[in-house]
């Protein structure tokens, strides 16, 4: 059995391996003291598992708060890692992936052996990541897996390059009673263009994946596959990719 | 290196051309250098003035042209480019009597410290057809006097007013050349236009370098360089733009530099312009592994290297 | 109530607190690192000593004038037997003493600078200033020291192929030799220039064999950049002595990473944030083309013979053709060094460094990364700031792009 741990920016994130089966995963939100955060998630895993700390054959680590974790065995980059992943999880047929995390967005070229080619990432900032989308689920008082909306909502305009001000922006645009649908649609969009400037004027190549958190949002997925022209497809258990990558990374 | 090689060179090949005849070295009259014909014991002639006599140049009537005797035109002509062909460029600058002449004209001005004259990329540019002309007249007026009855005093028009004419026979103790000559309004025009040029051209070349190589109608022979087997070519995407090529260029090629335009071909350039005397400077100055090459088919004869330009320099 | 100048002086000594223990910090790093030598001592205690610029007048045999580019020439600085005192900053502490009407989105190095200023008491030092950035066009007015010092602009034209911009600009270095001749009351003989010119030409020599070793990964990325930063702030035959040492000196640990080159905004002093981050991520900075590393010395000036004339015009063009800085519109060539470097010693792959609010370079990066990865060339760029905050995104990307190069070399 095998532990793969992604400690990210605003979860943490674990799974527990047999071979390349998953058989227990689960996701928490970081918190000061990830170290023993990290060793109650794996006893809570072992006994879900009904297994033995003897049991455990490797820990690997990554995400922000991978040097914090001591009792790991190999410590790898999130984005290796969740180039690693996802190739696992589409047999290799994978040949661009797009993470949306809680503070970054990336957007990772990777051959059939699932080894990095290039890979883009934004600067730090949080407009268009995960936490834009949790402040804006906040407000808007509606769970990310109802940010889809139906085709014929007109979507507002909402300027996504701050996170900060967006949230004003949402905020006066409720006042003036414009409807809720409109507001997730313009904010789907503000976000699809901003990760589709940050590829750039490179060509993506087919298949395109995404994965992360917001991944959830299937209304976002449309508006970037408007925004970049191509399909996009949802990874399984998006926002475990990186912690199951971490066991593969070469 | 190659500078000190080079002057070595230049300096042989001047004995050589100047007094070999005294040896009994004769190498013909179709040279590609300015081995003056005037300079008593000279190993050989000048190509200019076979170029333009009666029997193997154009000073021949035009039924020859259309005869077999057109041989004899044609003989030293192919002799010229034999001769011509396997070193092309390097009979300007390693060989040539007449630029080893400026060559110390301008170390004298080098060691005075005084500066060279500018003359921009536009002046350059419009002095380019005034060897066209030059050459358009050294073959109409031998035509002329062959046809048209023009007196034979217009013979040789060229060498009457070349300067290395006067100048290089004065290294044989020969001052014979600097006079006028009375006869008729023709030679007086001749040769009074020869002092003044010569005085002018003696004045050009102190001020800058290489000045009689501008007009020099021997370098029209880079019409036939495609033929020949030495070629300078410039690797374009190796090329940092610095300019030390122009700048340390006797003739201000700028092609080299900016490679007419052609910076966007893959690979090397040719870069042999007409007006490039083979002298190497460029090569020598330039800081980039390989961006310049002087090739012999596709052997390199020379090529540029940041070790050598710096030690050069550091050297100095 | 107290009044402004106290509360300026504490200020004043608080920031001279903390550059203090930013400078301690830093070249303690320096000095932990495995490659550390003793001889490279004299190069971070001149670099130290730039931060406190009294001091270091005092201690300065020679006059000092400030520039911040490197297009005016150092040849002539020495033939005027003047001192040039680089202003470029690296520290992050500084920008406490920064102006407060600086823009938000400054260049770092800018208010840096600004900061540095400030703090020191800088009265009177002559700038020279070469119009090459918008900063560095607009600082000396943002930073008021219109008032303050005798400023020599020199007007770099844009256009590096162009003849008519080469005349103006040897113009200019005629100028600007006139106006050092100006302050220091002694005109620059030719035959001085020509000594200075001779003299880094050795230097380049020298330097062009530091170079040789970098790329070899025998001297680190750091270990050059300490020494090219000093540069511009002693003399230079002192420096060639310190570095002759230090050559010398050099064991080869036969440590071998993946070779990177550096690209983009300047890496100064003690801000070598980039390069320690990349070499933890397993990588060697072993070639750049950054003005404050490997551009300091260029080339070698080529003259054609020893007049005035010849030499301010080889001078003028060293320091105008042979340069690759973004400002420069025809600046098509610059990415031609850069190809010719990563294939002559098999590097793969180039990190471009921008400093947030660099816009130059900002533009060159998107530029760059097309024509280099037609090339097969991979290439990462980091924006950053005079942070520490982000070092761990940098990180994160530092140690993917490791990854993909290490899978193109098996």
């Amino acid at each position: 059995m095998k532990i793969g741990i992604d400690v990210g920016s605003t979860g943490i994130k674990i799974v527990f391996v047999d071979q390349t089966r998953l058989i227990w995963k689960k996701v928490v939100p970081t918190k000061p003291g990830q170290s023993s955060l990290v060793q109650e998630l794996m006893n809570q895993g072992l006994a879900a598992c009904h297994a033995q700390q003897a049991d455990i054959l490797k820990i690997c680590v990554t995400g922000y708060g991978r040097n914090l974790i001591e009792s790991s065995s190999k410590v790898v980059d999130e984005i290796s890692a969740n180039a690693a992943g996802i190739t696992l999880l589409t047999q290799g047929k994978a040949r661009t992936l797009i993470n949306i995390g809680g503070q970054d967005v990336k957007i990772i070229k990777l051959d059939h052996q699932g080894r990095v080619t290039d890979f883009r990432m934004n600067d730090k900032c949080a407009a268009g990541t995960g936490r834009f989308f949790e402040m804006a689920a906040n407000i808007l008082d509606t769970p990310l897996e109802e940010f889809h909306v139906k085709e014929d909502v007109e979507a507002v305009s909402i300027n996504a390059t701050c996170a900060v001000f967006a949230e004003s922006e949402i905020v006066s645009l409720l006042a003036k009673g414009i409807s809720k649908y409109s507001i997730i649609k313009g904010i789907n969009n503000a976000v699809a263009k901003r990760i589709a400037s940050l590829a750039g004027s490179g060509h993506l190549e087919e298949e395109i994946y995404i994965d992360g958190g917001p991944a959830r949002n299937s209304g976002l997925i449309e508006s970037l596959e408007d925004a970049l022209l191509c399909d996009i497809k949802t990874a399984a258990d998006p926002q475990f990719t990186v912690a199951l990558g971490a066991l593969f990374a070469d | 290196m190659v500078e000190r090689i080079r002057l070595f060179s230049q300096h042989v090949f001047f004995i050589v051309f100047m007094y070999g005849g005294r040896f009994g070295i004769h190498l013909g009259s179709a040279l590609p250098c300015f081995s003056c014909p005037f300079v008593q014991g000279c190993a050989g002639h000048c190509y200019l003035m076979a170029l333009q006599r009666t029997h193997v140049g154009f000073q021949t009537a035009f039924e020859v042209f259309f005869s077999s005797a057109f041989v004899h035109v044609l003989w030293p002509f192919a002799l010229f480019l034999i001769l011509f062909l396997p070193l092309s460029k390097l009979w300007c600058a390693w060989l040539c009597p007449f630029c080893l002449f400026q060559d110390w004209i301008t170390l004298i001005r080098k060691r005075l410290h005084i500066r060279e004259f500018s003359m921009s990329r536009q002046v350059r540019n419009r002095l380019k057809p005034v060897k066209y002309i030059l050459l358009a007249l050294l073959i109409l007026i031998p035509l002329a006097i062959a046809n048209l009855g023009l007196h034979p005093d217009w013979g040789l028009p060229f060498c009457q007013i070349c300067p290395a004419r006067p100048i290089l026979p004065l290294f044989t103790g020969n001052v014979s050349n600097f006079h006028i000559d009375m006869t008729n309004s023709v030679t007086i025009g001749f040769t009074a236009t020869a002092m003044i040029l010569t005085g002018v051209f003696l004045a050009g070349i102190f001020f800058k370098e290489r000045f009689f190589c501008v007009f020099c109608l021997l370098a029209l022979m880079h019409l036939f360089k495609k033929l020949s087997p030495f070629r300078f070519e410039k690797n374009v995407h190796a090329c940092t733009g610095c300019g030390n090529c122009e700048q340390m260029c006797p003739v201000d090629i700028a092609d080299v530099h900016l490679e007419k335009g052609k910076n966007h071909m893959p690979g090397a350039v040719d870069v042999l312009t007409q007006d490039c005397l083979g002298c190497m400077n460029c090569v020598e100055s330039c800081p980039v592994d390989n961006a310049l090459v002087f090739k012999w088919f596709d052997f390199k004869i020379f090529s540029s290297s940041r070790q050598y330009m710096t030690r050069k320099w550091s050297s100095k | 109530m107290t009044p402004v100048s106290s509360r300026l002086d504490r200020l004043k000594t608080r920031t001279k607190n903390l550059v203090q223990t930013e400078l301690e910090t830093q070249t303690s790093l320096i000095r932990n690192h495995p490659d550390y030598s003793d001889s490279l001592d004299p190069f971070i205690k001149i670099l130290q000593q730039t931060f406190f610029i009294e001091q270091f007048i005092e201690q300065s045999s020679k006059d000092i004038v400030f520039t911040p580019c490197i297009q005016a020439p150092l040849e002539l600085f020495h033939a005027a037997g003047l001192q040039p005192f680089k202003l470029a900053c690296g520290s992050f502490a500084v920008q406490n003493m920064a102006p407060l009407h600086l823009p938000a989105l400054t260049c770092p190095m800018i208010r840096s600078i600004s900061g540095l200023l400030e703090m020191n008491q800088t009265e009177g030092i002559p700038l020279v200033i070469p119009t090459t950035c918008d900063w560095v066009v607009k600082f000396s007015e943002l930073a008021g020291l219109y008032e303050k010092t005798d400023i020599h602009f020199m007007e770099l034209p844009h256009l590096r192929e162009e003849e008519r911009s080469a005349k103006r600009w040897h113009n200019e270095i005629q100028l600007f030799k006139t106006w050092l001749e100006k302050r220091t009351g002694q005109k620059i003989y030719s035959k001085n220039l020509l000594r200075s010119v001779k003299l880094y030409s050795r230097a380049f020599e020298l330097h062009d064999r530091l170079i040789r070793l970098r790329r070899k990964q025998i001297v680190s990325g750091l270990q050059y950049a300490l020494i090219m930063n000093a540069m511009p702030y002693q003399d230079i035959e002192i420096w060639m002595a310190a570095v002759e040492t230090f050559v010398i000196g050099l064991q080869d640990t036969g440590i071998r990473k993946i070779p990177v080159f550096l690209s983009g905004s300047p890496i100064v002093f003690p801000n070598y944030k980039m390069l320690s981050l990349i070499e933890n991520a397993g990588m060697a900075v072993t070639a750049d083309d950054i003005c404050t590393m490997e551009r300091t010395l260029q080339g070698t000036v080529a003259y054609e013979d020893a007049s005035e004339f010849a030499l301010l015009k080889a001078l003028a063009q060293r320091y105008h053709t042979a340069c690759s800085c973004p400002t420069f519109a025809d600046n098509h060539r610059r990415i031609n060094a850069m190809v010719h470097t990563l294939k002559q010693y098999e590097i793969k792959g180039v990190i471009f460094h921008v400093l947030k609010g660099c816009h130059p370079y900002d533009m060159e990066a998107s530029i760059l990364e097309m024509r280099l990865k037609d090339q097969g060339i991979r290439f990462l760029k980091i924006e950053t700031d005079y942070v520490k905050e982000d070092e761990q995104n940098i990180v994160t990307r530092l140690e993917a792009f490791n990854r993909t190069l290490r899978s193109i070399e098996q």
